[in-house]
């Protein structure tokens, strides 16, 4: 028997608490436990970054990060990015650049082009292909993926 | 078997803890560790380490960078000394895996994993760099080639943690890291070579040439590195190194590459890193 650790964090704006084993990724956390489905499981191995999720505004693996490292954190998953009046600029982007095809790697996306944006809010395209460099997409839809990054970054965020 | 799971804040409860439970698996960013823990194989006992503060600082003394166990890839990308005073840390961090992987990855982490591919343990071994064990007992210090010693094998004893890793700072070094993948980014070196030397009037002074992922260890071309050593570079001493390097690494043929093309790459990238030294302006390239 592993033993339950508790722990309280910040989930997309709300305080959570749950009780968690040590061996527990935050990807099963964050969907399992609390249904944010938008975060995917692709490889399980952090080749693909289809379940990136954002911590204290780093972005970070859901498949590889221990739930139990949440505790005292903020978590965001890309149903967090939206604001009370739905999708954010940077989510509105990527559907106004048709930087979606499939839809699987769009989340994890998401959240590594939040990421570039928080660090660099007028990016190169550059630092976009850099931030984004850990997250697959076998649609072969990154020219319209960085365009939306671009566009977002100059749309008055 | 029951697990227990602790979550020290200060380096002196983990030390406490480790004393306690000395075969406790030790956890810092968990990039490796959460692939086998998720296929069930579940430690006795896990000391998490990854928020003790103490093992995240980057300082920089007159003639050193003191770097803690639990610094992440991210955090050596963004800092300016490790820039300026270990460039070619600061290359191998650029080259490592992803942005998702790099905020959780750590220095100690790379270390201790003792992949035979841990690009990290190489720029280290090429900056001469030593770390520093701790237990309740007191503390030592190994070099990385001591503290290394086989796949997934180190010389921690039981109840000691590695907490941090300390890089003289040389004046006017030259630097490169080279790794092998068809793009930057995820990929497990098929080979990779950290160099470092002084270069003064033409000649190299302190040449390391460190190869990764083809011996069992991260692994010093020491033939190549005495031959060029003290001299002035011309093609044919290149060349020269550049067989010895080629010569002396031990390679195997698995599911990344074959021995024979790793060979062929140390070779290459040995090449690159000497006459890099020889053209200043790719000279200039390599010191920054």
């Amino acid at each position: 028997m592993q033993p339950q650790v508790e722990i309280r964090f910040t989930l997309n704006h709300r305080v959570v608490t749950a009780a968690v084993p040590p061996t527990m990724a935050l990807l099963e956390l964050v969907r399992d436990r609390f249904q944010l489905t938008g975060a995917k499981l692709g490889c399980g191995e952090g080749e693909c970054g289809a379940c990136a999720l954002l911590m204290d505004g780093e972005p970070v693996l859901g498949c590889l990060t221990p739930a139990v490292d949440a505790d005292g954190r903020e978590v965001l998953t890309a149903e967090g990015l939206c604001g009370a009046k739905g999708l954010s600029p940077l989510q509105q982007a990527f559907v106004n650049e048709g930087a979606v095809q499939c839809g699987y790697c769009t989340p994890g996306m998401e959240i590594a082009a939040e990421a570039v944006l928080l660090e660099h809010p007028t990016p190169t395209v550059e630092e976009i292909r850099r931030g984004l460099e850990g997250n697959l997409c076998r649609c072969t839809g990154y020219v319209a993926i960085v365009e939306a990054v671009q566009a977002a970054a100059g749309g008055g965020r | 078997m029951t697990t227990s799971y602790l979550r020290p804040t200060t380096l002196d409860e983990a030390l406490a803890a480790l004393a306690t439970t000395p075969t406790a698996r030790v956890l810092a960013g968990g990039t490796d560790w959460m692939i086998p823990a998720r296929a069930g194989a579940v430690p006795d006992a896990l000391i998490n380490i990854f928020r003790v503060e103490q093992l995240r600082s980057i300082r920089r003394t007159g003639d050193a960078l003191e770097l803690g166990a639990c610094v992440t890839v991210a955090q050596l990308l963004k800092s300016k000394d490790v820039l300026q005073a270990a460039p070619v840390l600061w290359k191998a961090a650029d080259r490592f895996a992803s942005p998702l992987v790099r905020s959780r990855a750590t220095l100690g982490g790379n270390l201790c994993n003792a992949s035979p591919a841990a690009d990290l343990s190489l720029a280290l071994l090429a900056c001469d760099a030593t770390v520093t064990l701790a237990s309740k007992g007191g503390r030592r210090s190994l070099t990385v080639e001591e503290l290394v010693l086989g796949p997934r094998k180190t010389a921690l004893g039981p109840g000691e943690l590695l907490v941090g890793v300390r890089v003289p700072i040389r004046a006017g070094q030259v630097s490169r890291f080279e790794k092998s993948g068809p793009r930057p980014a995820l990929e497990i070196s098929a080979a990779a070579v950290a160099f470092t030397a002084t270069v003064e009037g033409g000649r190299l002074t302190g040449v390391r040439i460190a190869c990764g992922a083809v011996a069992p260890v991260p692994m010093r071309a020491k033939k190549a590195e005495a031959l060029v050593e003290g001299r002035a570079l011309d093609p044919a001493l290149i060349e020269a190194a550049v067989e010895a390097a080629a010569g002396e690494v031990t390679p195997i043929d698995d599911v990344r590459a074959t021995a024979r093309y790793r060979r062929r790459l140390v070779a290459a990238y040995v090449r690159r890193c000497l006459e890099a030294c020889t053209d200043d302006r790719r000279l200039h390239a390599a010191a920054s």
